[in-house]
């Protein structure tokens, strides 16, 4: 008669759909963590993006910056909020008001970036006289008491200009430039195999489901 | 020997060398035309400048971001933003060159190490690629009025992995 003792078989298949049973728990576990580091970094990659384009282009994009600082990330004009859930990974754009004035100014302009983005005409009028005084194209003092309207201040450029960079970023560059990689990295859960072994188990299953759903690497 | 000749050099700068000569190789007499200059011009419009450029295409570019995709940081991957400015027929045979020259991943970075070895700029190119983002027909038709922005923008990434290398006129000192 030959018998055949099982037990060491079904130990090793018990730790093997236990580990298997952690690592899908793991990555349940993660789902909205990952939801929300996915956002941050897709955040900090568009203000690049949108940062590098107004250095590549100034003429377009310098309504979204500080008067001077065109493409600098300190002096933006807009802020990007994320919002994660297990279902979505929401952005909002608010612009920012300016706080620095243009050369000669002696106010900052109010809501310098939404009016130049949607471009707005501006009517410039005397506050504290009956005259305005500006320096006028040829350098000299132009005096007048009329009002004055300024047709896209920021020029043409800069109209819809933000709109543009920022859908060019979600519809073009996100899917070539980051989801690609990451879509590949994915494929292959390489971390599910890092774990196997003699000692497999619910636990590590876990922890390595969560490993596997991570936004690694840094940006500079 | 100053510390440009020390330290490797940025990654745009072998690229755009090889990509120029090849752009030479297949059109001669266009490269003639800018007698001698290289027109890729880093950061802010500002260090173009207008004059030389002003009827010819001319390309600007900014490192947008370095990598590091994995624990091994010595590889790094980095995008390059490129803004093409030109008219609309060099516009589009320009865009067309750049992605035939360099959308090549590991071939084209050994042709990159192979051209620039007499170089010793101290950089390995493990892949190259190139994608446009805008100018495309699925994007906003804005960049393209004739009437108040005469010259397209086309802008590409230009995406690299590579690892640095000492320079020999560091080992040599």
């Amino acid at each position: 008669m030959i018998v055949i003792d099982t037990k060491e078989f079904e130990k090793t298949m018990k730790n093997a759909v236990q580990y298997a049973q952690g690592f899908i728990d793991g990555i349940q576990f993660k789902e909205p963590i990952f939801h929300n580091e996915l956002g941050q970094a897709i955040k900090v990659l568009c203000g690049k993006y949108i940062d590098s384009s107004a250095k590549l282009d100034p003429e377009s994009l310098h309504h979204v910056y500080e008067w001077g600082n065109v493409g600098n990330e300190g002096a933006r004009l807009f802020d990007i909020v994320v919002l994660a859930d297990t279902q979505f990974i929401r952005f909002d754009f608010n612009f920012k008001q300016s706080t620095t004035m243009a050369p000669n100014a002696t106010t900052p302009f109010f809501n310098k970036a939404e009016i130049m983005e949607s471009g707005r005409s501006v009517v410039v009028q005397p506050s504290q006289s009956d005259t305005l005084v500006f320096e006028g194209e040829d350098g000299e003092n132009v005096f007048t008491t009329d009002q004055v309207v300024i047709e896209n201040p920021g020029g043409v450029q800069t109209n819809g200009a933000f709109d543009r960079v920022v859908k060019e970023f979600f519809l073009v560059y996100l899917k070539q430039g980051m989801l690609r990689s990451l879509l590949k990295d994915l494929e292959t859960a390489d971390e599910f195999i890092v774990g196997w072994g003699n000692n497999a188990r619910y636990n590590t299953g876990m922890k390595q489901g969560k490993e596997y759903l991570s936004v690694t690497g840094g940006i500079v | 020997m100053a510390l440009k000749d020390l330290v490797p050099m940025v990654p745009a700068v072998p690229i755009n060398r090889y990509l120029w000569s090849k752009i030479a190789e297949l059109d001669p007499d266009f490269v003639l035309e800018y007698e001698g200059v290289q027109p890729f011009f880093p950061l802010g419009e500002s260090a173009s400048g207008d004059t030389p450029w002003k009827d010819k295409p001319s390309f600007v570019y900014d490192r947008m971001m370095v990598i590091n995709p994995n624990p091994f940081y010595p590889i790094k991957k980095e995008q390059i933003h490129y803004a093409l400015k030109a008219n609309p027929s060099d516009s589009m045979a320009l865009g067309s060159a750049i992605q035939y020259i360099l959308d090549g991943m590991d071939d084209v970075a050994q042709d990159i190490n192979a051209y620039n070895a007499d170089k010793d700029y101290g950089i390995f190119f493990h892949h190259v690629r190139v994608f446009q983002t805008s100018t495309q027909v699925s994007s906003s038709g804005a960049q393209r009025n004739y009437t108040t922005n005469q010259f397209y923008v086309s802008k590409f990434i230009i995406e690299t992995a590579y690892h640095y290398n000492e320079r020999k006129a560091l080992l040599n000192r």
